[in-house]
């Protein structure tokens, strides 16, 4: 059953995917261009790394909202149809479906891996530099995989869920806007936030240091 | 019968089109881009000149002159409003800090502006002397106009402070902006300067870090800043520029040869024929000898802070007073402690500083999973099709 869901899965998604995928491949030599020899300032160096470092949480949130609107677009189109016509609870469907996700989005994950180590042996870099490119592969596949199960949650629940999760994130900015207004610091977003992106929060992995080269 | 005029015009003529086909062609693709390149800064620079001179000029019809303490402020009288209460905000921050060295601000005026938009307010330095204008986006906001005169106040001041001090930090000085960004770069310096003073400053030596900051210099820098694979780095570092004639065999041996006698003598002859200075090192600031500060202006800012802090309101006032004596004694001086201590203080705060590491924590790691499982869970929970 596995095995049908993942094709399935794959055929609904990978047009969508070829090109995050192959992006994702070339940002770390991206990062690296110009990196040919070891004459380099080291700060140039870092301060070019550090310019390229949000590009790979940005790739791993746009990777896993993809993956699951994708795993999500024809049930949701279908009106769930093909769901309930097989011999299945529908916690050992979605379980099946958001497995098959991640299964698929190891692929990215897998090709920045072989991207970073391409970029970082053909580069050359002045002393007291290193590289990281397992570390950062690491990173990167598991904020894909948070950012995915967010969005795969947010996808699968009933659209009054979701509403009701805008909404109140709708109301927390405006009550925030409202209260800057008025002249008060008290801050609604920066707990929030802070909540979110510090351990033990589940965006932690996104607020890290998303550096290829480094001391 | 040829007019000689006639025929003169056409050689001329003839010539000028010869000649510049050949000056075009000898040009690449690449040389055109850098001439480019190299005139943008010139265009943005004029650009910005003039759109000062005009709001000068919108500014003169209603001048309106602030003065608060040491610090004169010119701005239009419909600004008045907003500038005032952030130039009251700025005024006792810069005393405090800089104590009776903000007298030497009364040199200098700021000028307060609001550009076409009316938005936010930009802030320009009074231009003199032919020095270059500076301005700085200010946004709306009476705490950013006030952190902004606060900085123009530092940067003035160390301007206008002496020679001495200018030459061991000729860039600009920028105690506002963050300071735990600068104490990073500053730590960055230190972990990849070549030099063996900022190795033996980085495993607790104070005595090299003075040296690495360019407190106390003495010797031939070649010799005392670098061993032999710090010379043979900063040869490789210069490369094409050293890499030629009369210089090329030298740098064969030294990078490719490892011989440090090569790397000696390449450093010192390109140093004694100008090449260093010529190719590198005319817009770096603080050069020990001609060669590049082992540690450069984010560490010898965050010093200055350092001083500042320790010293309390009067450091300033002692550190540009004290102007006869080595720096050293000067910074000394301004932090009310021995050099040792300020020095050791910087350190602690340039490895507090550390960025945390790249690798991803384990504890980060599980916490994750942890996560996505859960939120799996809720998922799964769902009553979509119920």
């Amino acid at each position: 059953m596995f095995q049908v869901i993942l094709f399935t899965q794959w055929k609904w998604s990978r047009a969508a995917l070829v090109f995050p995928a192959v992006l994702v491949f070339a940002l770390p030599i991206l990062t690296v261009r110009g990196f040919g020899d070891a004459t380099m300032d080291p700060l140039t160096v870092i301060s070019t790394a550090q310019s390229w470092g949000p590009s790979y949480p940005i790739m791993a949130i746009v990777l896993g909202i993809i993956m699951a609107v994708a795993t999500w677009s024809s049930d949701r189109n279908g009106k769930h149809t093909y769901a309930l016509s097989l011999p299945l609870p529908r916690w050992h469907y979605v379980l099946l479906r958001f497995g098959a996700g991640a299964l698929l989005l190891a692929g990215p994950a897998l090709l920045l891996w072989i991207g970073a180590l391409v970029a970082t042996s053909s580069a050359s870099l002045p002393p007291g530099l290193r590289v990281y490119p397992t570390a950062l592969a690491l990173r990167f596949t598991l904020a894909t995989l948070i950012m995915y199960a967010v969005s795969f949650a947010l996808a699968a629940g009933s659209s009054r869920v979701v509403r009701t999760i805008l909404l109140t994130l709708g109301f927390v900015v405006l009550a925030q806007i409202l209260l800057s207004l008025l002249g008060s610091e008290f801050d609604l977003i920066g707990p929030l936030g802070n909540w979110l992106f510090d351990w033990p929060g589940p965006l932690e992995i996104l607020s890290g240091r998303w550096m290829l080269i480094d001391v | 019968m040829c007019d000689p005029a006639q025929a003169v015009r056409r050689f001329g003529g003839f010539a000028f089109l010869v000649l510049t086909a050949a000056v075009l062609g000898a040009q690449s693709a690449a040389e055109f881009r850098a001439r480019a390149e190299a005139l943008l800064p010139s265009y943005l620079e004029a650009t910005h000149r003039m759109r000062v001179a005009d709001h000068l000029r919108a500014l003169a019809e209603s001048p309106e002159t602030l003065q608060v303490g040491h610090l004169t402020v010119l701005t239009a009288h419909a600004l008045r409003p907003v500038v005032e209460p952030a130039a009251l905000q700025a005024w006792p921050v810069i005393e405090e800090r800089f104590g009776s060295t903000s007298l030497l601000l009364e040199q200098r005026a700021v000028i307060v502006f609001t550009p076409d938009s009316g938005k936010s307010y930009s802030a320009v330095q009074a231009a003199g002397g032919g020095r270059p204008v500076t301005s700085q986006d200010l946004g709306s906001d009476p705490k950013a106009i006030a952190a902004a005169l606060v900085r123009f106040a530092s940067l003035n001041i160390w301007e206008l402070s002496d020679s001495a001090l200018r030459s061991w930090l000729p860039g600009a000085l920028e105690l506002t902006s963050d300071l735990g960004q600068q104490r990073e770069w500053a730590y960055y310096n230190l972990v990849t300067s070549p030099t063996t003073a900022a190795g033996s400053c980085l495993i607790g030596n104070l005595g090299a870090c003075e040296e690495a900051l360019g407190i106390v210099t003495s010797g031939n820098p070649l010799t005392r800043l670098y061993d032999a694979s710090g010379r043979r780095a900063l040869v490789h570092r210069f490369g094409a520029s050293l890499n030629r004639r009369p210089l090329q065999l030298l740098y064969y041996n030294c990078v490719s040869e490892n011989s440090d006698a090569a790397c000696h003598e390449i450093l010192q002859s390109a140093l004694d024929t100008g090449f260093i200075r010529k190719w590198h090192l005319e817009d770096v600031p603080g050069l020990v000898g001609e060669l590049p500060p082992p540690l450069g202006s984010s560490a010898r800012s965050t010093l200055l802070a350092v001083m500042a802090d320790l010293g309390g309101r009067g450091a300033w006032s002692r550190l540009v007073e004290a102007a006869e004596l080595p720096l050293e004694r000067r910074l000394a001086s301004g932090a009310g402690v021995p050099i040792d201590s300020l020095v050791s203080a910087w350190r602690s705060g340039i490895l507090r500083a550390r960025p945390s590491p790249v690798a991803l924590p384990r504890r980060t790691a599980w916490a994750t999973l942890f996560w996505a499982t859960g939120i799996c869970v809720l998922g799964m929970r769902s009553s979509r099709w119920r």
